[in-house]
């Protein structure tokens, strides 16, 4: 949600040390980062302090597993609880843009309800917390067995009940129909 | 004992349960998935694609190189070698805008292809107006695959209604081989081989009597159990002419008619001249049925001059004019009908005008019991009038008793029938009464026994069966000279009528026998599917007494006399072959002969020829015939078909046919010559040509029916195939 | 020569469902033949029959041959066509879909119209009478286990 970008980071692992030559600390074993609604799961994670005073974190999954992220978004009061879900071999936090950035095999959810709405997958995803953006890449890197050509894929449920209120702050760019169909978009 | 092969090759078939559609309301709640090289997205905002992108539902698949998806408006932009697929159906084209839920929509510069009917085209523009509704504009309608296209129709507004499988096109043209051939304002046609309303293959002819003739019909699919077909058709040498056909079926009764209207016939001084005729039977509930056929003309020339116009009517020269009531008994029926003939009289040569019945009270009864003491009863009280022959009332009764005995090695059959018959005439009779009766018993006794034995032929395992029959019949003598003859003739000798108590049809003439018939069937028959691979059958008639009662000629002395013999093969599935010869032991002279083989050795190949020989003997008329009739594809594009009626006798073709069929994939053409002998002298020759645009005019009933008719065998081109399922071009 | 007398014309099913419309003259006398001269008695309905008769068409046309001198015809051909399969109720085929047809010749004039009309009835029930005849020497070879 919108407040959790003020809330505090606790962290809980089994061990931690800190890397002076780069600044920053790095937990290993179990690792649970939480940040007001946002929890993030890994093998190790390393989070380094700018001097700006921004944080930036980074969860590897244990090798043949994922790191995964969990985040409840903000929806208006009476509508179903929206929350992401995400999970990657590599998962970036970037505290300045509030970027997440999860690489191999990525995965990208949103649940309403704790029912699947929206299911994005591919080789990398970038998520903005703040406008709500995601991206997702594909590239030969991200093949798998199943989908060779490391294609991307996402999937949408549209959701017939009273239009839900956009969760992102800024209001909807104005979306106008064009009557000519442009080439361009 | 045929188990089905385990290896058959699967086959997908479409079959109507297949959910090929999610109900309305679960397609607004189906999932929507996006594939392509990259995507960014806000959720619930929008999703765009770039890269080979796929956009899958349920009822919908989208191909492009750039897709736009708003979730609010439910729409997808997409642009780059667009591909929409649904329901089988393909449209191509650079862009396309549309509502996932309500597939409205437009794509520009579009391609499209329609699997019921494999019918595709090019349009400006289409506008998706709805699921299954879309109209283009300055749009193209064909169904030839190859390319450069043999035909197309070319249409400013094209409407196209998936759902009920119609499509209008409005200032439209058909241009066939680069030339526009005909003009549509307004055209609807089938994109499904359902029964549609549409034009039928039009049909442009040539002929000797009515100059150049053009009819171009249209099918009104008016009900599922009504439908019509109007044909309006030019006539140079007479004028305009309009046919209209119709069918129609009730659970109760069904029918069909026609009726043809030439308003003035220019070769004709101006004379309306029409044709028509309605047939139609069905039930009244409590046991009571109908069945009416009704036939008129104009005048006598109809069947000179529209001989090809009615199919029902053809060139008749007698036309029924008949209606039946019958009631339903136990043990059978009884029938109030009329009966009348319009005869087309040609006062040069004069045709026989056959007696009306008008009316007639039938009964027929009969015992239900197959084996041990049955009985039958039979009885008509009949009004004949006749304007060229002496008119009259006829009441017959005629009572039988029987008592067949059936083993499965043989049969016996005592019967004894007693017919009453009395005449009242309007006019005095030959020997001047005006009334006579005549009541005459028959005993007959028909037996026969089955012998079975193992044989082979050729080295092939049969089965030889031999049927041995004796017929015996004794009636006594009745002078029939005097009584009227409505409806009795001689019966030619064939199968069905050498085992028979009375040598005449009808019930007029009753002749006194003491004959016996003899005979003997042998059958070849295929002992694992009983199959008859052949068959010889031998009867010999021996009179113990001369036969007195004759309809022309003098008594037929004592002796032998008929012989038949009829031998048939049809030892493969692909030819068959039937001789039958009728010889008079007596006069030394073979009365009948006739011979036919068929060899069909596959589809679209059948040959059939007969040969009909038919003496002077016995006030008969001497006949030498020769009838082939032939339907052969030449080569995977050609067919010919044809029919020759050849009088040896005379020397020319009394009825002769000759057709060429070419099937161009998408269109087929039909050039038929036909030929069709009126009188002695005169004959007329036609030139028919028709063009059939498959997919597009509709298969209706093929204006040349006649080659269905006389040639046995003959297979309609393009029968409608299985729609290619919806999963067969699946992306 | 081997000839014995026929044994037996009973059928290898007991019961025999004949589907056809129920005014069809040929079905009508299919059912007569088989309860004359065989024990197999004609079943209800489908479900309850060892075998299903189905008749897939029957047809009777009348093509002309021959002409007299005035252009009326002379001498008709007429053909009776049926089409028939045998299949258990489970739709295993018996007899695969088969055609059987009779033709005879039946010479004709104008005035001896009604004459005409009786002698192709005649013509029709004698050659339907065969039809069966042949059909009942196949119905006798099937074999159901």
């Amino acid at each position: 949600a919108q407040t959790d970008r003020n809330q505090p980071i606790h962290i809980e692992a089994d061990a931690m040390r800190y890397d002076d030559v780069h600044q920053t600390s790095v937990f290993t074993g179990n690792v649970v980062v939480t940040k007001g609604s946002l929890v993030l799961r890994a093998a190790t994670v390393d989070v380094r302090q700018a001097p700006d005073g921004y944080q930036y974190a980074t969860a590897i999954a244990a090798p043949g597993q994922l790191a995964t992220f969990q985040q409840q978004l903000d929806t208006a009061p009476g509508q179903p609880t929206q929350t992401m879900d995400g999970a990657a071999q590599r998962i970036e936090y970037d505290g300045k843009t509030d970027v997440v950035t999860l690489r191999g095999q990525a995965m990208l959810s949103r649940l309403i309800d704790g029912k699947l709405a929206d299911r994005s997958q591919g080789n990398v995803i970038a998520y903005n917390q703040i406008t709500d953006v995601f991206t997702v890449e594909g590239g030969a890197q991200g093949a798998t067995a199943t989908n060779p050509g490391g294609r991307v894929r996402v999937m949408l449920t549209p959701q017939p009940a009273a239009p839900s209120a956009p969760t992102a702050p800024k209001s909807p760019p104005a979306l106008k129909v064009a009557p000519k169909l442009g080439t361009q978009p | 004992q045929e188990a089905t092969p385990a290896s058959a090759p699967l086959q997908l078939t479409p079959s109507l349960d297949l959910l090929q559609r999610l109900p309305a309301q679960a397609e607004a709640f189906e999932p929507l998935f996006v594939i392509a090289d990259k995507i960014t997205g806000q959720n619930n905002i929008y999703v765009h694609a770039t890269g080979d992108v796929q956009l899958r539902k349920h009822s919908i698949v989208i191909k492009t190189d750039r897709l736009r998806y708003y979730f609010v408006e439910n729409e997808a932009v997409a642009n780059g070698n667009v591909r929409v697929l649904r329901d089988g159906n393909l449209f191509t084209g650079p862009a396309l805008r549309m509502q996932l839920d309500t597939y409205r929509g437009q794509m520009p510069d579009a391609n499209y292809y329609f699997r019921v009917t494999q019918g595709h085209g090019h349009a400006d523009n289409i506008d998706f107006l709805g699921r299954d509704h879309l109209k283009a504009d300055n749009a193209t309608y064909t169904t030839c695959t190859a390319s450069p296209v043999d035909w197309f129709v070319q249409a400013t507004h094209l409407d196209l209604n998936l759902a009920d499988n119609t499509g209008v096109a409005r200032d439209a043209r058909v241009v066939f081989k680069g030339a526009t051939i005909l003009p549509l304002p307004y055209a609807s046609f089938p994109l499904s081989d359902a029964r549609k309303s549409g034009w039928l293959p039009p049909t442009l002819g040539v002929d000797s009597r009515n100059g150049v003739d053009l009819a171009v019909p249209y099918y009104w699919n008016i009900a599922p159990n009504y439908d019509a077909t109007l044909t309006p058709r030019v006539i140079l040498r007479r004028g305009f002419m309009g046919s209209l056909a119709t069918r129609w079926l009730e659970p109760t009764f069904s029918g069909r008619s026609q009726f043809d209207l030439l308003p003035s016939d220019s070769s004709d001084s101006g004379n309306s001249r029409w044709a028509g005729y309605v047939q139609q039977n069905g039930g009244l509930g409590h046991g009571l049925s109908y069945a009416v056929n009704y036939q008129q003309v104009s005048d006598d020339n109809w069947w000179q001059d529209f001989g090809g116009v009615n199919p029902v009517i053809g060139s008749n020269r007698t036309l029924p004019q008949q209606g039946s009531l019958t009631y339903g008994l136990p043990l059978g029926y009884m029938q109030l009908s009329v009966n009348r003939w319009q005869t087309l009289q040609n006062t040069a040569a004069p045709i026989g005008v056959p007696y009306n019945q008008q009316p007639q009270l039938y009964t027929h009864l009969q015992s239900a019991n197959y084996s041990g003491l049955s009985w039958q009863f039979d009885s008509a009280l009949t009004r004949f009038t006749n304007p060229a022959a002496i008119s009259g009332d006829r009441l017959y009764l005629n009572p039988q008793i029987s008592y067949p005995v059936v083993r499965p090695g043989g049969f016996i059959t005592p019967k004894l029938s007693f017919n009453f018959t009395r005449y009242v005439t309007d006019t005095a009779m030959t020997g001047g009464a005006t009334t006579a009766d005549r009541s005459v018993p028959t005993f007959s006794l028909d037996s026969g026994l089955v012998f079975e034995r193992p044989t082979s032929l050729f080295g092939r395992a049969l089965t030889q069966t031999l049927e041995p029959r004796l017929y015996y019949v004794y009636t006594p003598y009745r002078n029939q000279q005097n009584l009227p003859n409505f409806d009795s003739a001689d019966l030619d000798l064939n199968l069905s009528t050498i085992y028979t108590d009375n040598v005449f049809s009808g019930v007029d003439r009753i002749a006194d026998a003491n004959n016996l018939t003899g005979g003997v069937t042998s059958r070849l028959l295929d002992p694992r599917t009983g199959v008859e691979l052949g068959r010889l059958t031998l009867a010999q008639r021996v009179l113990f007494a001369p036969q007195r009662v004759v309809l022309s000629g003098n008594p037929i002395p004592a002796g032998l006399n008929d012989t038949f013999a009829l031998a048939s093969a049809n030892l493969s599935t692909h030819w068959s072959a039937e001789a039958a010869l009728q010889y008079n032991m007596r006069l030394k002279q073979s009365q009948q002969i006739s011979a036919g083989a068929r060899w069909s050795p596959g589809p679209y190949k059948t040959i059939s020829t007969s040969y009909l020989y038919q003496s002077a003997a016995s006030g008969q008329i001497p006949l030498r015939y020769i009838n082939t009739a032939w339907q052969w594809q030449l080569s995977p594009r050609w067919y010919s078909v044809g029919q020759a009626n050849y009088s040896i006798l005379d020397k020319r073709f009394n009825d002769g046919l000759l057709g060429f069929e070419y099937d161009g994939g998408c269109w087929i053409g039909r050039i038929v010559l036909q030929r069709n002998s009126l009188t002695q002298a005169t004959a007329y020759t036609r030139i028919l040509f028709q063009l059939e645009l498959v997919g597009f005019s509709r298969l209706g009933n093929n204006p040349l029916s006649a080659l269905k008719q006389n040639i046995p065998g003959y297979q309609i081109l393009k029968q409608s195939n299985v729609p290619p399922s919806r999963f067969a071009n699946y992306e | 020569c081997g000839f014995q007398l026929r044994g037996s014309t009973n059928l290898s099913f007991n019961t025999l469902y004949v589907a056809g419309s129920e005014t069809s003259a040929f079905v009508v006398a299919l059912k007569r033949q088989i309860a004359a001269t065989t024990s197999t008695r004609i079943a209800p309905d489908a479900q309850s029959a060892q075998a299903v008769f189905t008749l897939l068409g029957e047809s009777q046309t009348q093509t002309a041959q021959a002409y007299n001198a005035d252009g009326t015809v002379a001498q008709y051909l007429l053909r009776y066509t049926v089409r028939f399969e045998l299949t258990t109720p489970q739709g295993k085929v018996l007899i695969a879909p088969t055609d059987l047809n009779q033709t005879s010749n039946l010479s004709y004039n104008s005035s001896a119209t009604l004459a005409k009309a009786n002698e192709s009835d005649l013509l029709y029930r004698g050659m339907r009478q065969e039809l069966i005849n042949r059909l009942m020497f196949q119905l006798a070879a099937v074999k159901v286990n």
